[in-house]
C-alpha cells in the first residue's frame, strides 16, 4: 500500500470521493496470507482461472486488477489496448499487445516533448471520436528500465524493482505532472501506429480493412458496445492513416515514429 | 423433400460498409461483424428481394454477375450459404 501511495502521488482525488470501479488484490485461501502469500486479483469484473501472484508482486497485482476492471467494465467509450501521446492536440495511438515496445516508446517520447495520454487503454468518445486520457504509471519491462532510468533525474516516480514477474523485471513509472495534470484533456487521434520490437527497421501502410480488423481485435469492448462501436471503428479507419513498423532498437523506433509523425502532421 | 428456403434479414437490420471491395456488415440482431467477400454480399441481396433455394440462388447470382451457371457456380453457391448459415446472417426453413 505505501508502495502504491508513493506511486500514485501528486493524482487528483476522485470527485466527490467516489469510485465508480472497485479492484482489490487478496489472499486467494485463508492460509495464504502466511504460507507462501499469494495476490489474487479481484472487484467487480473478475476472470475466473486467473493464477494468484506472489506478495511480493502486491503492486503488480493491483494494477493488473485495476486493468482487468477497467478491460472487462469499460462501456462508456470504446476500449483499445494502446498507448497514446499527444502533441498539439493530437494524438498518436500505438496498439499493440505485450512486448511490442508500446509502453517503451510512449514513456520515452512522453519525456520529450509530447504529453503521455495512456501507455495501455485508449478510451474513444463514441459521439466525438475524441481520445481520451487514462495516464496510469506506465509498466517498465527488462530493458526498458535501465533506459528510462538514466532519463529521469526524479528517482520518486519510479516504483520498486520488480524481479521474477511473468514478465520479467519490471518497474513502474509515474507519468510526469504534466500528463497527469492533463488528464481530463481529450485529443484528436491523427494517426495509428503499430510497432513490433525486435525485427529490422521496417514500415509498412496499413489498409483500412485490415487496420479495423486490427482496432476490434485490439478492443475489450467491441461486441459488449455494438453499434456505436462498429460507426465510431469506421469513422476511425476512414479518416485516420495507420502503418505498422518493426525496430531493432530504441532510437530506431523513436526515429521511424517521429518521421511518421511529421509527415502526417503532428 | 423440398430442398430449404433461405432468408435473411439483410441488409434491413444491418449497418454496412465498403471497404477495399470487401463489404463490412454489422448485424444488428446478433451484434457480430462480418467481412463479406464477393459474391457473399450479391448473395444476400438475392435472398432480401426474394427468399428462395441454393439452386434459385445459383442461377439468379449469375444472372446477376454474368457468369455462366455451372458445376463450379453451384458449389461456390453452396459453400457460401454454408458460412452464411454458420455467420447467422441468412436462415434456412
Amino acid at each position: 500500500m505505501e508502495a502504491m501511495r508513493r506511486l500514485y502521488a501528486g493524482y487528483p482525488a476522485p470527485e466527490q470521493g467516489l469510485a465508480t470501479l472497485t479492484a482489490l488484490i487478496d489472499a486467494p485461501r485463508a492460509w495464504r496470507r502466511w504460507i507462501r502469500p499469494q495476490a489474487a486479483i479481484d472487484g467487480d469484473f473478475t476472470l475466473p482461472g486467473a493464477i494468484p501472484m506472489a506478495i511480493r508482486h502486491g503492486l503488480l497485482a493491483m494494477e493488473m486488477a485495476m486493468n482487468m476492471q477497467v478491460a472487462l467494465g469499460e462501456r462508456r467509450h470504446l476500449l483499445l489496448h494502446a498507448a497514446a501521446i499527444e502533441r498539439g492536440g493530437k494524438a498518436l495511438i500505438l496498439p499493440g499487445e505485450s512486448g511490442s515496445g508500446k509502453s517503451t516508446l510512449a514513456a520515452l517520447l512522453g519525456e520529450q516533448g509530447w504529453r503521455l495520454m495512456s501507455d495501455e487503454f485508449v478510451m474513444i468518445d463514441l459521439v466525438t471520436g475524441l481520445a481520451l486520457p487514462f495516464p496510469r504509471p506506465i509498466s517498465l519491462k527488462n530493458s526498458a528500465i535501465p533506459v528510462m532510468e538514466a532519463l529521469i533525474a526524479d528517482s520518486s516516480r519510479f516504483g520498486p524493482l520488480l524481479s521474477d514477474t511473468p514478465k520479467g523485471m519490471l518497474r513502474h513509472l509515474r507519468p510526469s505532472a504534466r500528463s497527469i495534470a492533463a488528464m481530463d484533456v481529450p485529443a484528436k487521434p491523427a494517426l495509428i501506429l503499430f510497432p513490433r520490437f525486435g525485427d529490422d527497421a521496417a514500415a509498412a501502410g496499413i489498409s483500412q480493412s485490415e487496420l479495423f480488423m486490427r482496432m476490434t481485435e485490439g478492443s475489450t469492448n467491441y461486441v459488449a458496445l455494438g453499434q456505436p462501436a462498429f460507426e465510431t471503428l469506421i469513422e476511425m479507419v476512414r479518416t485516420i492513416p495507420a502503418a505498422s513498423f518493426s525496430y531493432p532498437d530504441t532510437a530506431t523506433g523513436l526515429a521511424i515514429v517521429e518521421q511518421f509523425c511529421a509527415e502526417a502532421g503532428l | 423433400m423440398s430442398a430449404p428456403i433461405y432468408r435473411t434479414d439483410y441488409p434491413a437490420d444491418c449497418l454496412t460498409h465498403p471497404l477495399d471491395g470487401l463489404m463490412l456488415v454489422y448485424h444488428r440482431p446478433s451484434g457480430a461483424t462480418h467481412f463479406l467477400i464477393d459474391p457473399t454480399s450479391d448473395m444476400l441481396a438475392i435472398l432480401a428481394e426474394a427468399p428462395c433455394d441454393a439452386d434459385m440462388l445459383a442461377r439468379r447470382l449469375c444472372h446477376r454477375i454474368g457468369t455462366e451457371l455451372d458445376d463450379e457456380a453451384l458449389e461456390v453457391t453452396a459453400q457460401r450459404l454454408e458460412e452464411l448459415l454458420d455467420s447467422g446472417l441468412i436462415r434456412a426453413a
